[in-house]
């Protein structure tokens, strides 16, 4: 069914021009229909652009982190553990101090999704880095290859695409252990530019972990939902 | 007029409210710096020019609001002393030696929005009394309405004297509300009308007893929100819909 009203924020590609959504309009159920609409048609084309890909063997978070540079997300997908039964670590490995001078985004980023350990680690150090990669992103929309003190950009060297939904990936699992709505929007901005870039134009590491990251938002947009006792 | 009260105001929704409510309550300031630039159009601009404005009440809560008065047509209709500055930076120099001349105690801080206020500013003079749409320290930064909204069913509002750092300076007063009775007002009418209301009771408190209270924060508690995602304010509508 087509919804009635557009879904607006990925008719550009945000890469290349941002959204501010500022005084976004209320537009009722409709709006939430097409945005499932959205997600689901961006799904769709990561899926025909990872057909045919290599498959590879991957088996939960670990295998997910180890798939930076994967195919086809379907077997991760699968094969992810449900958050609630995750045991929980503490800060460790692959996150630095939290008062470091020097910190490059990809590797951090794969230490908050639970490199190496297999376990997204859960510890305050990891929050600070977390909330501070997703303010960085909310505040520029764009993310930057280094950062130095006070989270200021090294120099104008972009992140890899790869960062993107790897924070997106990282802040749905923030939400989904603390209910964090800072979490979730900044996941949702997130992945609406993954969801207005052409899928033909990923490598196949961005597009199949942009996949995974597109379904688990549209996860999280829904238990919201139900939680609150709304249809969607 | 209120002796020691001074207000900078935008051509804003949140400017025209306050100094409704403030005229109707007797609290108006004995000086006003209207921050203007015609060549700019402020996304709440384009916002209200798009909306389908009801001939009537704008806000159920309120049938008394007028909301469509400028903030010129108010100050001049009331004579209020003021000064025009032209441009919508209040961080830019004529505004900063504007408020450095001024020498009432307060200057009730309506100007716009998302703009973070400089030392050179909050130092020239007065001390910035700002109302956010949010209790602090739980709900700093952008849109904390809707966020309180889908949390908590509520909405609420704090007074406080400005810092460098977002929503951080001391507390002055705190208020929490019932979500508003129509959710499409919440931008350009409710938000600013809860405001506005910690406002009067700030300022009727700052009359009556020649002072305000001040609660240091501490800024490691509370959380900082950025603007909301329109699927994060949908759901937020629909919780109190």
């Amino acid at each position: 069914m087509t919804p009635n009203v557009p879904y607006e924020y990925t008719n550009r590609d945000l890469f290349e021009k941002s959204e501010t959504y500022e005084y976004t309009e209320l537009e009722g159920s409709a709006f939430l229909d097409a945005y499932l609409a959205d997600r689901a048609d961006a799904i769709e084309a990561l899926d025909e652009r990872l057909t045919g890909t290599e498959q590879r063997s991957m088996n939960g978070w670990e295998g997910l982190l180890g798939a930076l540079s994967w195919a086809d997300p379907d077997p991760v997908q699968d094969n992810l553990p449900v958050l609630a039964d995750l045991p929980r670590l503490s800060d460790s490995d692959g996150i630095p101090n939290v008062d470091a001078d020097r910190v490059a985004t990809v590797p951090l980023l794969a230490g908050l999704l639970g490199v190496p350990n297999g376990v997204p680690p859960d510890g305050e150090v990891s929050a600070v880095w977390l909330n501070r990669l997703v303010e960085r992103f909310e505040v520029h929309k764009r993310l930057y290859a280094a950062y130095g003190t006070e989270m200021r950009p090294v120099d104008d060297e972009p992140a890899a695409r790869i960062a993107y939904p790897m924070l997106a990936l990282a802040a749905l699992v923030g939400h989904d252990r603390n209910g964090s709505l800072k979490l979730l929007n900044g996941a949702l901005k997130i992945c609406d530019a993954l969801s207005s870039t052409d899928a033909n134009a990923m490598d196949a590491g961005v597009a199949a972990l942009s996949r995974i990251a597109l379904d688990e938002e549209r996860s999280a947009v829904r238990a919201l939902a139900a939680e609150k006792e709304m249809p969607l | 007029m209120l002796p020691g009260v001074a207000m900078l105001t935008a051509p804003s929704s949140r400017s025209r409210i306050y100094l409704d409510l403030l005229e109707r309550r007797g609290l108006l300031p004995e000086l006003v710096l209207l921050l203007e630039d015609p060549s700019v159009e402020t996304a709440e601009q384009r916002r209200r020019a798009a909306e389908s404005v009801p001939s009537g009440t704008v806000l159920p809560e309120d049938p008394e609001l007028n909301a469509r008065r400028t903030v010129r047509q108010r100050v001049e209709d009331l004579g209020i002393d003021h000064r025009t500055l032209d441009t919508l930076n209040p961080n830019d120099r004529v505004v900063v030696e504007a408020v450095a001349e001024i020498d009432q105690e307060f200057l009730i801080y309506s100007g716009p929005g998302g703009i973070i206020l400089e030392g050179d500013l909050l130092k020239a003079g007065p001390r910035f009394l700002h109302v956010h749409a949010g209790e602090l320290p739980d709900y700093r930064g952008s849109t904390t309405i809707y966020y309180s909204l889908l949390a908590e069913g509520a909405c609420g509002a704090t007074a406080f004297l400005m810092n460098e750092n977002i929503d951080e300076g001391p507390i002055v007063a705190r208020e929490s509300y019932p979500p508003p009775k129509n959710p499409e007002t919440i931008d350009l009418y409710y938000d600013p009308w809860i405001c506005a209301r910690l406002l009067c009771k700030v300022l009727s408190l700052y009359r009556d007893e020649g002072d305000l209270p001040e609660t240091p924060q501490r800024p490691n508690e509370g959380e900082t929100y950025y603007i909301l995602h329109p699927i994060v304010k949908h759901l937020a509508v629909s919780h109190i819909s």
